[in-house]
């Protein structure tokens, strides 16, 4: 018995010595930094905003690296082009944009150095919410239900629109700060016409405000943020790490994507 | 035309023997254990006419009525001189034993060993069970992959993973058979340990290149692995008692000369030993592994001889709510028959699977995958011994493969999970070839295979828009056969001897592949998974080409090579980016196809002989891929391009009782994709990847360290001590890099090293 554990303590000992994580410098060469395009036209509000920015080193701190010396143009159905003004750094708006389904915007960025980046998409369909869904869940089980005793899953109800091919993607803001970091996206192959439910992921107490926005989005900008939301998920199933593929063109980070919009505001009692 | 087939018919049969020639054959066999000695030499010392023993043991020389000195030669056993006055047919067995040196036969036995000059293989590495048992390998095991990924042109996986990458081939191009039988996930353990026990193994040999028309299915290699038959001559029990694990093998007659049996049994512990120190949260922890090898043979008459061989394996991990286990299970039956003292035949059955599942209970759901491949083979090799210039081998295959890519279901629960469909394919392959002796300087072996491959339904096959939205659907009914593929594929190595002890060698080979694993992340685990060909995946097709220069110095002391090769690769599979194998029941849809190419440059320097043996191999090569949607269309580097290979291993007799053993390997780090800046999209930050495969993992090198003690050495028991140290100086080699954003918006790279120091204590005996 005494020789057993001897080799037992033998064993355990061999293997602490083994496996370990520590943090390490790496050689990396810092890429160039690239342009980052975040282009949004929201249809049913009749805002164009772009907001453009570099993107930083490797062992760089977080700064936004804010490009002020684009210009940024909006080509509407008619074909008139629009000029979309810097508001504030990096950040460029128009007001008052006139479009329906179907047409075609060319969305167009010219960096300082005279590179074009030039991504096309066309307006989707509108959408109507339906209904908001609370179930109540207590004990403070479940994904960060927080310290409150009872925290709320939203179910979101809408109907999709038949024989067109539609992307939705739903948006939360609780308590004026938009919710960031997952995206929930959906697509109507399948299920063409039929009501729609989803669940968010995120957990509301009592006393917050929470928006609810869902939005009818273009086929590019679902691709992007589907190609994102798997990129940053990378776990167990991973794969060789990637860009999310843009729909602008000479590599540009980020994407173009039309919405329209429908929303509805709730306080959680 | 006509004219054509009267000469090459003409020419074949003045190479062929007229009435007046006799046979001399028969069997080859160890005088101790009366195992078959394979590849064994039978020299005609008059003429310098001689063949080789096939793989079981068999040799057959037709030659003119006339007196000869035949000599029967095998490494490592004293060569045997027989008078032969053949005026008849004669059967001649003979039994070899490796005791006993007189002065005499040693200058004979050099003479023989210069085989790896001589012979017509290229490419080829053989390996003796009795070298693998001196190197030191992890946790004390001798492990036969492990061994073969330090000799040149054969690469290791991720660190303690024993799967492996011949000539930057990936790593399911390789066919590994064990008694014909192939296993298609030969790692235990994640790697650490292969599925081999090789203390019931006889012989390893395998092909980087030059593969002979007999074996197909893989491009980059093949490993073609014979299990012991079992002693004939009397009982033995052997095995050894370890640290994590323990084995253990009997063999002995069934009817002595007659008929044999071998048993080996080998199972690791690591879960009884580690559960008293892991606490309540891991009492019912298993964590363990075991192989079972099973052969049993028996000579039915002069001419006729069966044999059964069988392996069960399987890997077990988990607790009471998760658990994760697979294994291989094979099953070979042979009939060798003698037509007649030229044509030797040999029928097999061979019945092969794998699988996996896992299993996790959440809440009060349990949530399964399963995967598995079963696969159905009947083959028939023929080898007929024309006369002392050649030896013709021909034969045919057919595989039944049944492929259950991924099953997954949720118990307790509405949904029920998704299952994809179950592939079933017929794959064939015949194959006709030729081993000649030109002339005194130059040898041949070449010849040509055919290979077919079928889908059988039922199936669903689908094609996809760039979008992996399915454009359409075309059923199959059951027992349809549908999309057949052919290939042909032709072989040929060449020797010229330049001089006694120096040649040069060549080879070109075309090869076929129809199965394909589909990997997951960027190290094999076991949960990857096999399929079929299709209408949208083609077959893999290489062609290789290489070409080495072989020399052996100061009487065969010492050995050298240096090969140079070439491979291009056709119909290589790869994920696009975002592309997941986990749980895809239109896993084609993620699938893109392109082309691969390797080349490289090998060296070898053995010393063979003395106290002081062992080896030098470095490679020098590249490989690399290139696909139309990955990385803009631009060749990268696969993940296991491997610039730099060293390997350097040395064993030392310091006394009779003690020998030592050191290997030490360097190579360059796995090509990866990193991260290179960051930024920010949507409120989030993101990280910025480079090119594919652009960046390198750090170098990895190691050295270990071994001492083989003899504790008793008599006739009736044999034990031995030995000591192993993995890793010596204790470096942290990458296993894997992540990189995390912390709060701050600094980026961080962690490494996870897998091993650092591993000391193991062995005891092995036999009696």
């Amino acid at each position: 018995m005494k020789i057993y554990q001897i080799i037992s303590i033998l064993v355990i000992a061999a293997m602490s010595f083994t496996s370990c994580e520590e943090i390490i410098e790496l050689d990396l060469e810092n890429a160039e930094p690239k342009l980052v395009i975040e282009a949004n036209i929201d249809v049913t509000n009749q805002t164009a905003t772009v907001f453009l920015t570099k993107s930083n080193g490797f062992y760089d701190d977080i700064s936004l690296n804010v490009i002020t010396d684009a210009t940024v143009n909006l080509t509407l159905a008619d074909g008139s082009i629009l000029n979309l003004p810097m508001v504030s750094d990096g950040f460029y708006a128009a007001f008052g944009i006139n479009a329906a389904e179907g047409d075609e915007l060319v969305m167009s960025v010219v960096d300082g150095d005279e590179k074009v980046y030039e991504a096309t998409e066309n307006v989707p369909h509108e959408v109507a919410l339906d209904s908001l869904e609370f179930i109540a869940r207590t004990g403070g089980f479940g994904l960060g239900g927080g310290d409150a005793d009872t925290t709320y899953q939203v179910f979101v109800h809408w109907q999709d629109v038949a024989d067109k091919e539609s992307f939705y993607r739903i948006r939360s803001i609780l308590n004026d700060t938009l919710q960031t970091g997952t995206y929930s996206l959906a697509d109507d192959i399948g299920f063409d016409g039929t009501a729609f439910s989803t669940p968010l992921f995120s957990f509301f107490e009592t006393g917050d405000t929470v928006t609810i926005q869902i939005l009818s989005i273009d086929d590019g900008s679902f691709r992007y943020f589907s190609d994102l939301s798997a990129a940053q998920g990378q776990g167990f199933g991973s794969t060789t790490p990637y860009n999310p593929k843009s729909n602008f063109d000479n590599n540009a980070l980020g994407y173009f994507g039309i919405s329209r919009t429908d929303e509805e505001t709730v306080i959680m009692k | 035309m006509r004219k054509l087939i009267n000469i090459s018919l003409l020419l074949f049969l003045s190479t062929v023997t007229f009435a007046q020639d006799f046979t001399l054959s028969g069997f080859m066999r160890d005088a101790s254990t009366g195992e078959e000695l394979l590849y064994a030499t039978v020299l005609v010392k008059e003429t310098g006419q001689g063949v080789t023993t096939n793989l079981y043991g068999f040799y057959s020389l037709t030659l003119p009525k006339g007196d000869y000195t035949v000599q029967y030669s095998y490494l490592g056993m004293t060569t045997m001189e027989v008078q032969i006055a053949l005026s008849v047919n004669i059967k001649q067995d003979i039994e070899l034993s490796s005791g006993g040196i007189n002065l005499d036969e040693i200058v004979i036995k050099a003479k023989k060993e210069n085989e790896n000059v001589t012979n017509t293989e290229v490419s080829t590495v053989t390996l003796s069970m009795k070298d693998a048992k001196l190197i030191p390998v992890l946790l004390g095991e001798q492990d036969i992959l492990k061994t073969m990924q330090l000799l040149p042109g054969v690469s290791a996986n991720s660190e303690g993973s024993s799967g492996f990458f011949v000539r930057g081939g990936d790593a399911d191009q390789n066919l590994i058979l064990l008694d014909e039988a192939p296993i298609y996930n030969a790692s235990h353990l994640l790697g650490f340990f292969s599925v081999f026990n090789s203390d019931a193994l006889k012989d390893v040999k395998l092909y980087k290149g030059g593969m002979p028309a007999e074996y197909g299915g893989r491009v980059s290699s093949v490993m073609d692995i014979r299990m012991k038959n079992g002693n004939m001559k009397e009982w033995k029990v052997s095995g050894g008692v370890g640290l994590i694990s323990s084995r253990l093998t009997a063999e002995g007659p069934i009817q002595k000369d007659k008929g044999s049996v071998i048993v080996s049994a080998r199972r690791t512990y690591a879960d009884v030993l580690a559960r008293p120190f892991l606490g309540d949260d891991f009492s019912d922890l298993s964590l363990y592994f075991y192989d079972l090898n099973f052969k049993a043979n028996y000579k039915l008459g002069e001419k006729d001889r069966i044999y059964f061989s069988a392996y069960n394996g399987r890997d077990v991990f988990g607790t009471e709510n998760f658990g994760f286990d697979w294994g291989n299970t094979t099953g070979t039956f042979r009939w060798n028959h003698l037509f007649s003292d030229k044509l030797f035949s040999n029928t097999t059955l061979i019945y092969s699977d794998y699988d996996y599942g896992f299993k996790v209970q959440a809440g009060g759901n349990a949530i399964s995958l399963s995967s598995g491949i079963y696969d159905y083979n009947v083959k028939q090799d023929y080898n007929w011994y024309v006369n002392p210039k050649n030896s013709l081998r021909f034969g045919w295959q057919g595989i039944y493969h049944r492929l259950k890519p991924s099953q997954f279901t949720i118990e307790g629960s509405e949904g029920d999970g998704e299952t994809l469909e179950e592939q079933k394919a017929l794959e064939g392959g015949f194959y006709i070839a030729n081993e000649q002796k030109v002339s005194d300087r130059l040898s041949l072996n070449y010849g040509l295979r055919l290979s077919t491959f079928s889908n059988i339904g039922a199936y669903t096959e689908k094609t996809y828009d760039e979008f992996d939205n399915v454009l359409t659907e075309t059923t199959y009914e059951d027992g349809d056969v549908y999309n057949t593929y052919y290939g042909l594929e032709p072989r040929l190595n060449a020797t010229y001897l330049l001089n006694d002890v120096s040649s040069i060698k060549g080879s070109y080979n075309r090869n076929y592949q129809y199965l394909h694993l589909l990997s997951n992340s960027s190290s094999g685990t076991p949960t990857d998974f096999w399929i079929a060909s299709s209408t949208l995946v083609k077959p893999q097709i290489a062609d290789q080409i290489a070409l080495g220069y072989f020399r052996n110095f100061k009487d065969n002391i010492y050995e050298f090579s240096v090969e140079s090769y070439y491979k291009n690769l056709q119909n290589q599979v790869g994920f696009e980016d975002g592309g997941s194998a986990v749980n895809n029941t239109d896993i084609e849809s993620d699938l893109v196809f392109g082309d691969g190419r390797t080349y490289g440059l090998e060296f070898y320097l053995k010393k063979k002989k003395g106290d002081f043996t062992g080896w030098i191999s470095y490679t020098l090569a590249k490989s690399e891929r290139q696909f139309t949607e990955v990385n803009n269309n631009s060749w990268f580097s696969a993940r296991q391009d491997r610039t730099h290979d060293l390997s350097i291993v040395g064993m030392y007799q310091i006394t009779p009782r003690l020998n030592a053993s050191a290997s030490f390997v360097y190579y360059t780090g796995d090509a990866v994709t990193f991260p290179v800046g960051k930024y920010f999209v949507d409120g989030s930050l993101v990280n910025l990847y480079g090119d594919r495969n652009s960046e390198r993992m750090p170098d990895y090198h190691r050295f270990d360290f071994g001492l083989t003690y003899i504790l008793k050495d008599s006739d009736k028991f044999y034990s031995d001590l030995n000591l192993s140290i993995y890793n010596v100086y204790n470096r942290k080699n990458a296993y894997s890099i992540d990189f995390e954003i912390d709060d701050n918006g600094q980026t961080q790279a962690t490494q996870l090293a897998l091993f650092g120091i591993v000391p193991s204590l062995t005891w092995n005996f036999n009696f």
